[in-house]
């Protein structure tokens, strides 16, 4: 009994209530100072994200396998959904789905070279599909479906009659890519703490000492590639769904390094993380208006003189400095330097105490987030 | 063990009390038959005082200083400065330019936070092919008018869509008025076109192919060069190589230039060059060498920052000093002031009392409008929703796009 009424289950719970709530919010004071129906479209493409960053960290995270190509993977999935909604009227649940499993087998025999190349190598090959695709999907031969380089433009997803008065299109859309994107999340976070996740991890530390403890290494490396690419599928196609517009410019390379970023930032090997790392790519654009309206962009400009209208071109250098940052002072992410922070807060340390002195088991909640798969 | 149960009741009974509350939120809301979208009022970013508008542009990365001053300077100078005259019917406008990184997705963004969160009446001048692509739709589909769509892709304007207008001529009509340049002082040219791999290059071959057609101008090659390389050394190289005497480009500008360069300078071939409308740019000489530039084609429709005894361009200059933060005239701040002159015309032709169908009407309704920088003028109707449609031939002479015979095009406008 007591096992369901833990603290983190609550937390989730309320969590879920949340999220469900979300999308009404804005018509209700005091939420809509703060809310509108943007911010809805908004949390839509974080649940994608989600989705997408999940599956990079499942490769990169979990099984310690650096891609640069992610986005292409996206891509895949993104195309292959559209191109079965737009040419074959294929229903979009179905056609996301086959985009899973259609990437997914891509990513598995893209785990073929990926067992022959390691570290550096690995994210060169990564980095030349993605560099690759965009030629790839203009050409000629498959222009019929793929609209070449104009792209394919979907009608406009609707909200079925069904949840017609509950539901605006946009609140339709959040829950469709909401709803996959917590299932997708259990399931990650249920595949990390199996056999097949503390597999990866093992590929990550050492190959050598993976396979002295049984793991089939090339066997596990191709269903890393594969799991990770299922994520991208879907995500790929639930941004499709919710775009309606799908052209070989949408996910370039830097969209692709971005992405390695955000999860690195959240945090390798950590669900939580890479909701932080969607949650940060989501917000990127707010978050570099926020600290160019509290004059934080002018400040480079103050160092270098003449570089005051530049300053938003520091983007970039603002990723790269805060990967910087991350690998030296964080390098479990911004996820795992919460966690240190907490283990050290004294009130916590008390508490810690205060529990065990009592006899108690220590507080689900202070193990909650920390890292279980370690 | 006492301590930890108790908790968790605690905790069940608040997470009881946030369901249910959400669940009341859920009935309570979903009654109400509000539409979302800000379509509230007739007329939304319209108030006594003010017109709100909104517009995409890279203001950051590699593509920012390529186009933003259109937006930054260009078309909010200008619209500064009509304000300082009193605004139109009374009302400040007010432009919005949000930062899309020539990104797709961002442009998606931005465009529904311009018209959810900013409550824009209007966007204008949208920049770019692929990314205006990610974002018009929504657009038609909200009824915002979309004005002056900066790309030239023909998409945008072929079909007519009631709510959109086109900004710059569009590459198909530029490329035709190209080709017949060949077809008459070039009878016999065995043409080579280099193309950007997008639609861009692909409406600009269009174009070019039926200018020349019914002439004795062949195509022996077709390069095809991806957006990303910036050294069309080997373009260019076969392009000699499959006995050309006559290269079109359809490039931007830093590829355009490096075309000129590459033939004139690394293979000492003294070739004619017809370049885009879009390579018509001071940079496009500045990075090719005034030496190699010399004797370039293209067209234009609008006048040149270095014509600076034209009284319409004076004014440009003194506008972007004052309003535009001082930048320096260039083709684009130009192509920005007469985005911005031309939302002004139709906001005054649409009258006091303005409503987004009384901006399309008045917009179709623009005949014969010449700017104060465009060489030519403007005709829409509710079937052409194109602006301009006549250019003006340009070649480059010591190191400036000159102008030289008469405006050349095709009206689809009746008279």
């Amino acid at each position: 009994m007591e096992s369901v009424l833990t603290r983190r289950n609550i937390a989730l719970v309320a969590l879920l209530a949340f999220l469900v709530a979300f999308p009404y919010l804005y018509r209700i004071q005091p939420f809509n100072q703060v809310l509108d129906p943007f911010r809805t479209f908004q949390v839509t493409r974080l649940a994608i994200w989600l989705v997408i960053l999940l599956g990079l960290n499942l490769l990169t995270g979990y099984s310690g396998q650096i891609s640069l190509g992610h986005g292409a993977l996206v891509a895949i999935g993104a195309y292959t959904t559209a191109v079965l909604m737009h040419e074959f009227g294929v229903p979009v649940v179905f056609a996301v789905l086959a985009a899973g499993l259609f990437t997914g087998a891509i990513g598995f025999v893209l785990g073929v070279p990926a067992l022959r190349l390691t570290g550096p190598y690995l994210a060169i090959a990564t980095l030349a599909m993605m560099l690759a695709l965009p030629q790839i999907l203009k050409l000629n031969g498959i222009r019929e479906w793929t609209g070449g380089v104009s792209g394919i433009l979907l009608s406009t997803p609707r909200a079925p009659a069904v949840v017609e008065g509950f539901m605006t299109d946009r609140q339709w859309l959040y829950f469709a890519c909401m709803t996959p994107a917590v299932i997708m999340a259990v399931l990650a976070w249920n595949i990390t703490h199996s056999h097949t996740g503390r597999a990866f991890i093992a590929l990550r530390d050492s190959e050598v000492g993976a396979q002295q403890m049984g793991v089939n290494v090339p066997l596990y490396k191709m269903l890393a590639f594969s799991l990770s690419a299922f994520y991208a599928g879907i995500g790929g196609g639930l941004f499709v769904f919710t775009e309606a517009f799908m052209s070989p410019d949408t996910f370039d390379v830097n969209l692709s390094i971005t992405m390695l970023v955000m999860v690195v930032l959240g945090g390798l090997t950590s669900i939580a993380g890479t909701v932080f790392g969607a949650t940060v790519m989501t917000f990127r654009n707010d978050l570099v208006d926020l600290s160019a309206s509290l004059g934080l962009l002018g400040l480079p400009g103050k160092i270098v003189p003449g570089e005051e209208q530049s300053s938003e071109t520091l983007r970039g250098a603002l990723y790269g400095l805060l990967l910087i940052i991350t690998m030296v002072f964080m390098p479990r992410g911004f996820v795992g330097f919460v966690d240190e922070l907490r283990g050290r807060a004294p009130w916590r340390r008390a508490a810690r105490m205060f529990l065990r002195g009592r006899g108690g088991d220590a507080d689900p909640a202070l193990d909650a987030t920390s890292d279980h798969a370690e | 063990m006492d301590i930890s149960r108790r908790a968790g009741g605690n905790f069940l009974i608040r997470a009881l009390a946030l369901a249910l509350f959400a669940a009341g939120l859920l009935g309570a809301v979903s009654c109400t038959s509000e539409e979302d979208g800000g379509d509230g009022g007739a007329s939304p970013g319209v108030s006594d005082t003010e017109i709100v508008l909104g517009t995409h542009f890279p203001l950051s990365q590699h593509l920012a200083a390529a186009y933003s001053p259109i937006a930054t300077a260009g078309m909010k100078g200008y619209f500064d400065y009509i304000n300082a005259q009193g605004g139109v019917h009374g009302r400040k406008i007010r432009l919005i330019v949000e930062d899309d990184h020539y990104t797709p997705s961002d442009t998606a963004e931005v465009v529904r936070k311009l018209v959810e969160q900013d409550k824009v009446f209007a966007v204008i001048g949208g920049l770019g092919t692929a990314t205006h692509s990610a974002a018009a739709n929504f657009l038609v589909e909200r009824g915002v008018p979309d004005m002056f769509v900066l790309s030239g892709a023909a998409k945008f304007t072929d079909p007519v869509v009631k709510t959109r207008f086109g900004g710059n001529p569009d590459y198909i009509t530029e490329g035709k008025i190209l080709g017949q340049y060949i077809a008459k002082e070039h009878p016999d040219a065995k043409v080579a076109l280099i193309l950007q791999n997008d639609d861009f290059g692909a409406d600009g071959e269009r174009g070019i192919r039926e200018g020349i057609e019914g002439s004795g101008v062949e195509i022996v090659a077709r390069e095809a060069y991806e957006s990303l390389e910036t050294d069309l050394t080997s373009h260019v190289q076969r392009a000699r190589n499959e006995g050309a005497d006559l290269l079109v480009a359809y490039t931007l500008p830093p590829q355009g230039a490096n075309v000129a360069k590459v033939a004139r300078e690394v293979l000492n071939w003294d070739v004619p060059i017809v370049v885009t409308g879009v390579d018509a740019t001071d940079i496009f000489i500045s990075l090719a060498g005034a030496e190699n530039a010399e004797g370039v084609i293209s067209v234009v429709f609008g006048k040149q920052a270095y014509q600076t005894d034209d009284p319409g361009i004076q004014k440009h200059a003194e506008i972007m000093k004052t309003y535009g933060g001082g930048a320096e005239p260039s083709n684009l701040t130009i192509l920005g002031q007469a985005m911005g002159e031309l939302m002004v015309e139709a906001l005054q032709k649409a009258g006091r009392d303005l409503t987004r169908d009384k901006l399309i009407e008045a917009t179709e309704s623009i005949r014969g409008f010449r700017c104060t920088i465009c060489l030519v003028p403007v005709n829409f109707s509710d079937s052409d929703h194109r602006p301009f449609e006549v250019e003006v031939y340009v070649k480059v002479e010591g190191g400036k796009w000159v102008e030289f015979g008469e405006p050349v095009g095709f009206e689809s406008t009746p008279e």
